[in-house]
């Protein structure tokens, strides 16, 4: 079993431990302030890793890297599409 | 065709193919009228529920006791005619379960348990689903001199079955696409098994309609409501169009005897 | 294996590493169409819970949902995390593993993948009803309505995930012949479900 683990996968899953992790830590309360504020900066950050954690997934463990071009353009699509509903509303309503 | 004529036609090659034709389609005669109930019914549906009965897209589920008696009051014509018409129609709908049971009975490696289920689990969702919405608003429509209070309960009932009869279809769903997965001849597509899992998730996310009087998971809300009927409409399409590929396949060698 | 087949299994560490795609020649389809459809599609109606989460409810009061998410264990969200993806791992590893030959490693990877999917619904169970402890149901306000209803659907796929990593271990331990693309059909299903919660992770845990 030890092969497979070494291979390019398992670099995959540790980068994607560090994102989760590094993410994790920016959501933290990092202020002194009693009241948990609104970040608009650190919230997209979140997001933008979120977005890249999902992409790792889709073209590494997923193999859409070696799929079909209609296949990579649909996935990056949808990726496009929750990255810019969601930091639309952070960017330009709050 | 009598065996006489077939004879006859066999020596004329030209001819052959549109006599086959024929004959193919006589013998699916029955199937072929199931199959057009589904058209001639969901376009009924639609009209029914949308154009004349109102409840598609929802009214509101905060609505006081005055509000509600003035909705039923606004539509009562056109809901009276809606609701009869209903009454009338909605046995037809039990004309594609016929259907589409014999056609998952074609499957194989799948026994007649999963088929038979699909078809006991349709004839009692169309009472929730369907029929209990259209008795407690013809009720109220055509009844406009009673208690508001019970005006109020019937649009209650009528809406949260509408919406809410959820653990019929999931069931549906779950054996229809149990069937497809098990099935090695490719009756219907694979796709069409998936969407049914969809249609299964739909019903989840309706459960919250008890609950909530407003907002995405009210009776009335983007998710519920919205997502799930476009989810319903695309599955809906999708099944009549693989119905009407799974009939025009069938080799005539399948059909019993007793169609001849 | 055939031979493109290990042509492509040589040439993947390069590539996954790199992200380069290759040309016209080499392109695979992992699984088949109709497992796209279905992820495809689940992708873009979980869109729609979110933007129904972001635009329709989050928009109406703001302050009560960054109040809300304190209450929420962001500890408890990122070791779920943790499992998923690690499950993926293994999952994405089973794949490897059939197209090798190796079937027995596979169905081992296999059965890791689906023990950390189990312990994630183990840890979502406890997450739940620590929360329902403390008085905080689905109709408690806007924020706990989404929470519930976006975990729950979730895991309700990750149920659904589940059924199908059985039905691959079956085909590995059941047939004399284990069909690839049927593993590469189910892993393509688990690692939907598993980028789908770094999503609903990042929305409802930690974006404020």
């Amino acid at each position: 079993m030890t092969p497979y683990l070494r291979g390019p996968l398992f670099y995959t899953w540790l980068c994607l431990v560090i994102a989760t992790l590094l993410s994790w830590w920016l959501g933290l309360e990092h202020d002194s302030e009693p009241h948990h504020r609104a970040n608009t900066a650190v919230t997209i950050a979140i997001l933008l890793i979120a977005i890249i954690k999902c992409r790792f997934v889709i073209r590494s463990y997923m193999e859409v890297d070696r799929a079909p071009a209609w296949l990579q353009w649909t996935c990056d699509g949808w990726l496009l599409l929750n990255f810019g509903m969601v930091s639309s509303f952070y960017w330009f309503v709050l | 065709m009598t065996s006489a004529s077939m004879t006859d036609v066999a020596e004329r090659p030209s001819t052959r193919r549109s006599t086959e034709t024929h004959a193919a389609k006589s013998r699916k005669r029955d199937q072929w009228i199931c199959w057009w109930s589904l058209p001639i019914f969901y376009n009924l549906f639609g009209l029914i529920f949308v154009y004349l009965g109102k409840v598609m897209p929802p009214p509101k589920p905060g609505l006081t006791q005055a509000e509600i008696v003035e909705f039923i009051q606004a539509n009562a014509n056109s809901m009276q005619i809606a609701w009869v018409l209903l009454a009338l129609s909605l046995g037809f709908a039990s004309l594609s379960s016929g259907l589409i049971v014999t056609q998952m009975r074609r499957m194989s490696g799948v026994s007649a348990a999963l088929a038979y289920t699909y078809l006991a689990v349709l004839a009692v969702a169309a009472l929730p689903g369907c029929l209990f919405c259209s008795l407690m608003f013809a009720l109220a429509a055509f009844r406009p001199d009673r208690d508001p209070q019970i005006v109020a309960m019937l649009y209650d009932m009528g809406m949260l079955s509408f919406v809410g009869s959820l653990g019929c279809f999931v069931t549906q769903y779950l054996v229809f696409a149990i069937a497809i997965f098990l099935d090695k001849r490719g009756i219907f597509p694979k796709w069409l098994a998936y969407m049914s899992i969809w249609g299964v998730v739909t019903e989840l996310v309706a459960m919250p309609i008890w609950i909530f009087r407003g907002g995405t998971y009210a009776w009335d809300g983007l998710i519920s409501f919205y997502l799930g009927t476009i989810i319903f409409v695309i599955w809906e399409v999708c099944l009549v169009t693989c119905l009407y590929n799974a009939i025009k396949r069938q080799p005539l060698e399948e059909l019993t005897a007793a169609q001849a | 294996m055939n031979d493109t087949t290990a042509a492509t299994l040589l040439q993947a560490p390069q590539l996954a590493v790199a992200g380069a795609t290759t040309d016209r020649a080499e392109r695979h389809l992992p699984g088949d169409a109709d497992i796209w459809v279905f992820v495809i599609g689940d992708m873009l109606i979980f869109s729609v819970y979110f933007a129904a989460y972001i635009f329709f409810d989050r928009g109406q009061d703001h302050e009560l949902f960054v109040a809300s998410q304190r209450h929420l264990s962001q500890s408890l969200g990122v070791i779920n995390t943790l499992i998923l993806l690690t499950s993926s791992l293994f999952v994405a590893l089973s794949v490897h593993a059939t197209r090798a030959g190796d079937f027995g490693i596979a169905s081992r990877f296999l059965s890791l993948g689906g023990g950390f999917g189990v312990g994630f619904l183990l840890l979502k169970s406890y997450e739940w009803y620590s929360k329902l402890s403390s008085g905080l149901t689905i109709s408690t306000n806007a924020f706990f309505m989404h929470y519930y209803m976006l975990t729950g659907v979730h895991v309700f796929h990750v149920l659904i995930g589940l059924v199908f990593l059985l039905v691959l271990r079956s085909e590995l331990h059941g047939t004399a012949r284990p069909r690839v693309k049927l593993l590469e059909i189910g892993a393509t299903y688990w690692h939907m479900v598993d980028f789908i919660w770094f999503l609903i992770f990042a929305l409802l845990y930690l974006m404020r």
